[in-house]
């Protein structure tokens, strides 16, 4: 996508390239400071030499497009090396009867597909409709409170990573060949080859940060009051492996 | 059966009562847009200034100073690199990308005895938003899990039956459920984590966003009688979107007994669509080598269609090794969720000065110009509103109300400042600028931002051809938060953004 539009983009500066023959001598306008009246002898002149015109009766414009195509397409030029194969008006017979061979034929097999009036085979692919319900948030939370942002704790040092473009950054753990939580946990512990400097994790290194926080609920604090447990397989469609 | 309906009835109510966050807005409205070369080595200040098809898209009125044409095209080479602070810790990564900046053509003509002395037209593209980038933080927390944010949502959701816990929230927090990152607490209607926060968690917070806005707009700008310009554009940008993040959350210790080694939540989000705006503005000229100008750029209108997904990873530790695996598709027909809306972004409004030496014809002359612009946007503006063929339900119209009320409360109007200058000599140019983006939030967890480019450059112009090189260095502070909480303590990563851009403009007098 990115190259079609460069080469659109190229493509018309070549184009205008062309048209700047009126500033090609003397000084170029610059419009910010002062736009003059544009010369218009020039493009009057421009004008006059662009007056030939073709004409599909006229031979030579046939011999001379039936030239460029066949530079143009070199696939063909073994197998349609005369003229009458290139012509878009030549006709030819099939089953007895006289068909043109226009693009507007319906017996050219590539003009199939866009011809109303054949029976292409439609091949509809059922879809379940899809649910539209928007993202969940709960907003709540943009209610003003006390600010707990990023304490400054002790364990400060630098994680690098370098993405590359096709790369997503998260890749890091699975290119560590351990699973992602022992990647992270030697992050922390400094024994990650991505790591440029090491220190070890204490629990309590942001303990002293919270005490601007709101409290904690405690029935969201930890896993000491659950009752139930995985047994070896999810609920819903949670599945192993 | 009546208490039954209400536990029904209160579950639809929260599943439709929360949607798009209030940071989906600010994304698509608070960015720094783009120009021609010569336009960004000037710190992007083209609200007075005229005669650069950059002006389609800030001032159009400045299209009425050509009488000849341009073509012109941009080619943009950006690198960036993004650092982060999360919970005390530092963490940086880097990215690249090749764009296209400003890109099109202006056409002026007309008669110097009339009151109208010149009509000028442009068409034109411009990469007005850029979205790609990489951050990536990580952090030691021992005060909360991204998983109580889904708690919070299923005690809040009342439910009293262990299915609307498993496949009511198929989004979010049904997958925590599911995989056990978050079980019930004695009872069906408590929910707790099963993420060891007291012993520490450690935790890492991965997004790439790619895509950008481009608008292709279509500007007309008439000049009369050399003292005041009017002009307006009109412009269809083109919205693409692509965000990928990834929160993942690892026991500190390496208790095999505590049922949590490490969990895994990510989303997948795609945002597309198209809207239209417009634009008006005048450049008055009161004495020769002063330029006032005024403009104003009307919301622009989206009609955006969310297209997303969620997976789950969490190793329990029962079995050892054998992860646990869920994901939204697999409740949807093995469909991404999709969600059609519209979605109006802030006006704004931009006052500008330039002095120019001098504005006559003999470019020996011309020796240069200054030029700054102050701008307002009023970031709280943006909302969210149901499209009319979506057919969106009664809840979800109720909630992208709430959800402007939330946008309002999130964010403020903001002034921006752009300056720059110019020193020619006859057919080379050397030019400086910079630009400040103010703070568009209000401070609700210590949230603050700022943009700020500094930039130089240097042009060409002779022989019906121009060339202009520029540098910008971007340097972007922003706060992100991987996840909010109304029961516990939780933080935001402080973003450093540093970037370099290296745009080329060549153009042609036509």
């Amino acid at each position: 996508m990115k190259s079609k539009s460069t080469f659109s983009i190229l493509s018309l500066a070549l184009v205008f390239a062309s048209c700047t023959t009126a500033y090609k001598s003397g000084q170029t306008p610059d419009d910010v400071y002062y736009s003059p009246a544009r010369p218009q002898e020039e493009y009057v002149r421009t004008e006059k030499k662009d007056d030939r015109r073709y004409s599909y009766s006229d031979e030579n414009y046939r011999d001379d497009r039936y030239l460029r195509m066949k530079i143009r397409d070199r696939r063909y030029n073994g197998l349609y090396d005369d003229y009458y194969s290139y012509n878009p008006y030549y006709y030819h017979y099939y089953n007895g009867n006289l068909i043109y061979n226009t693009p507007w034929s319906s017996y050219n097999y590539w003009n199939y597909y866009y011809n109303p009036y054949c029976s292409p085979v439609i091949t509809v692919v059922p879809r379940t409709p899809i649910y539209n319900k928007p993202r969940t948030f709960d907003l709540s939370v943009y209610e003003p409170r006390p600010t707990n942002n990023n304490p400054k704790g002790n364990s400060r040092n630098t994680y690098n990573y370098s993405g590359s473009n096709s790369n997503s950054n998260s890749n890091n753990y699975r290119n560590s060949g351990t699973d992602a939580g022992t990647f992270l946990r030697n992050v922390f512990s400094g024994s990650s080859n991505n790591s440029s400097s090491g220190s070890s994790y204490s629990p309590s290194s942001n303990t002293n940060s919270s005490s601007s926080s709101s409290s904690s609920n405690n029935s969201s604090s930890s896993n000491s009051s659950s009752n139930s447990s995985s047994n070896g397989a999810g609920r819903g469609n949670a599945r192993r492996g | 059966m009546k208490k039954a309906l209400f536990i029904v009835t209160t579950i639809l109510i929260y599943i439709s009562s929360a949607a798009q966050e209030p940071v989906d807005a600010l994304k698509f409205s608070w960015f720094t847009p783009g120009g021609t070369a010569r336009a960004k080595a000037v710190g992007g200040a083209m609200g007075s200034l005229g005669g650069d098809l950059t002006s389609t898209f800030v001032n159009p009125a400045g299209l009425a100073f050509y009488k000849t044409g341009d073509f012109v095209f941009s080619p943009l080479y950006q690198f960036q690199k993004t650092k982060s602070n999360y919970i005390g810790r530092d963490t940086s990564d880097k990215t690249d990308r090749f764009n296209w900046g400003t890109t099109g053509f202006v056409i002026g003509g007309g008669d110097r005895r009339k009151n109208v002395r010149n009509v000028a037209f442009s068409i034109a593209m411009n990469r007005t938003a850029d979205f790609n980038s990489d951050v990536l933080y990580l952090g030691a927390n021992n005060q909360s899990s991204i998983s109580q944010k889904y708690v919070d949502q299923l005690n809040n959701a009342g439910i009293k039956n262990l299915d609307d816990a498993v496949r009511g929230f198929t989004n979010g927090a049904s997958l925590f459920f599911n995989s056990y990152w978050i079980d019930t607490a004695g009872s069906i209607d408590r929910f707790v984590t099963n993420a060891p926060v007291a012993t520490g968690l450690l935790q890492q917070y991965t997004t790439k966003t790619r895509g950008g806005i481009t608008d292709f707009a279509l500007g007309l700008a008439a000049n009369f009688n050399d003292k005041l310009m009017i002009g307006g554009s009109i412009g269809i940008p083109v919205l693409s979107y692509k965000r990928e993040t990834e929160f993942l959350e690892a026991d500190a210790t390496t208790n095999p007994n505590n049922k949590f080694d490490y969990g895994i939540f990510s989303e997948n989000l795609r945002t597309k669509g198209v809207g239209v705006n417009m634009k008006l503005g005048m450049i008055y000229k009161p004495a020769e080598y002063w330029r006032l100008g005024l403009a104003i750029h009307t919301p622009t209108f989206y009609t955006l269609t969310d297209t997303y997904y969620e997976e789950m990873t969490l190793n329990d530790d029962v079995p050892a090794n054998q992860t646990l695996h869920d994901d939204s598709k697999s409740y949807n027909n093995d469909q991404a969720n999709q969600f059609k809306y519209d979605l109006m972004t802030p006006y704004k409004v931009i006052g500008s000065i330039s002095y120019v030496i001098r504005e006559i014809e003999d470019v020996t002359k011309q020796r240069g110009f200054l030029t700054a612009d102050v701008e307002y946007v009023n970031y709280k503006a943006s909302s969210f509103t149901p499209n009319d063929e979506a057919n969106t339900a009664q809840s979800d119209i109720d909630y992208l109300k709430n959800l402007n009320k939330a946008i309002d409360k999130a964010y403020k109007g903001a002034f921006n400042f752009r300056a720059g200058g110019e020193l020619k000599f006859t057919t080379v140019m050397f030019r400086l600028g910079a630009a400040y983006y103010g703070n568009p939030y209000k401070d609700i967890h210590g949230e603050k931002g700022s943009k700020l480019n500094l930039s130089g450059g240097l042009g060409y112009r002779n022989k019906g051809f121009f060339m202009d090189l520029t540098y910008v260095h971007s340097l972007n502070k922003d706060v992100q938060f991987a996840y909010r909480l109304a029961s516990a303590p939780y933080y935001g990563a402080n973003i450093k953004n540093t970037a370099g851009n290296v745009l080329l403009t060549v153009g042609f007098k036509i």
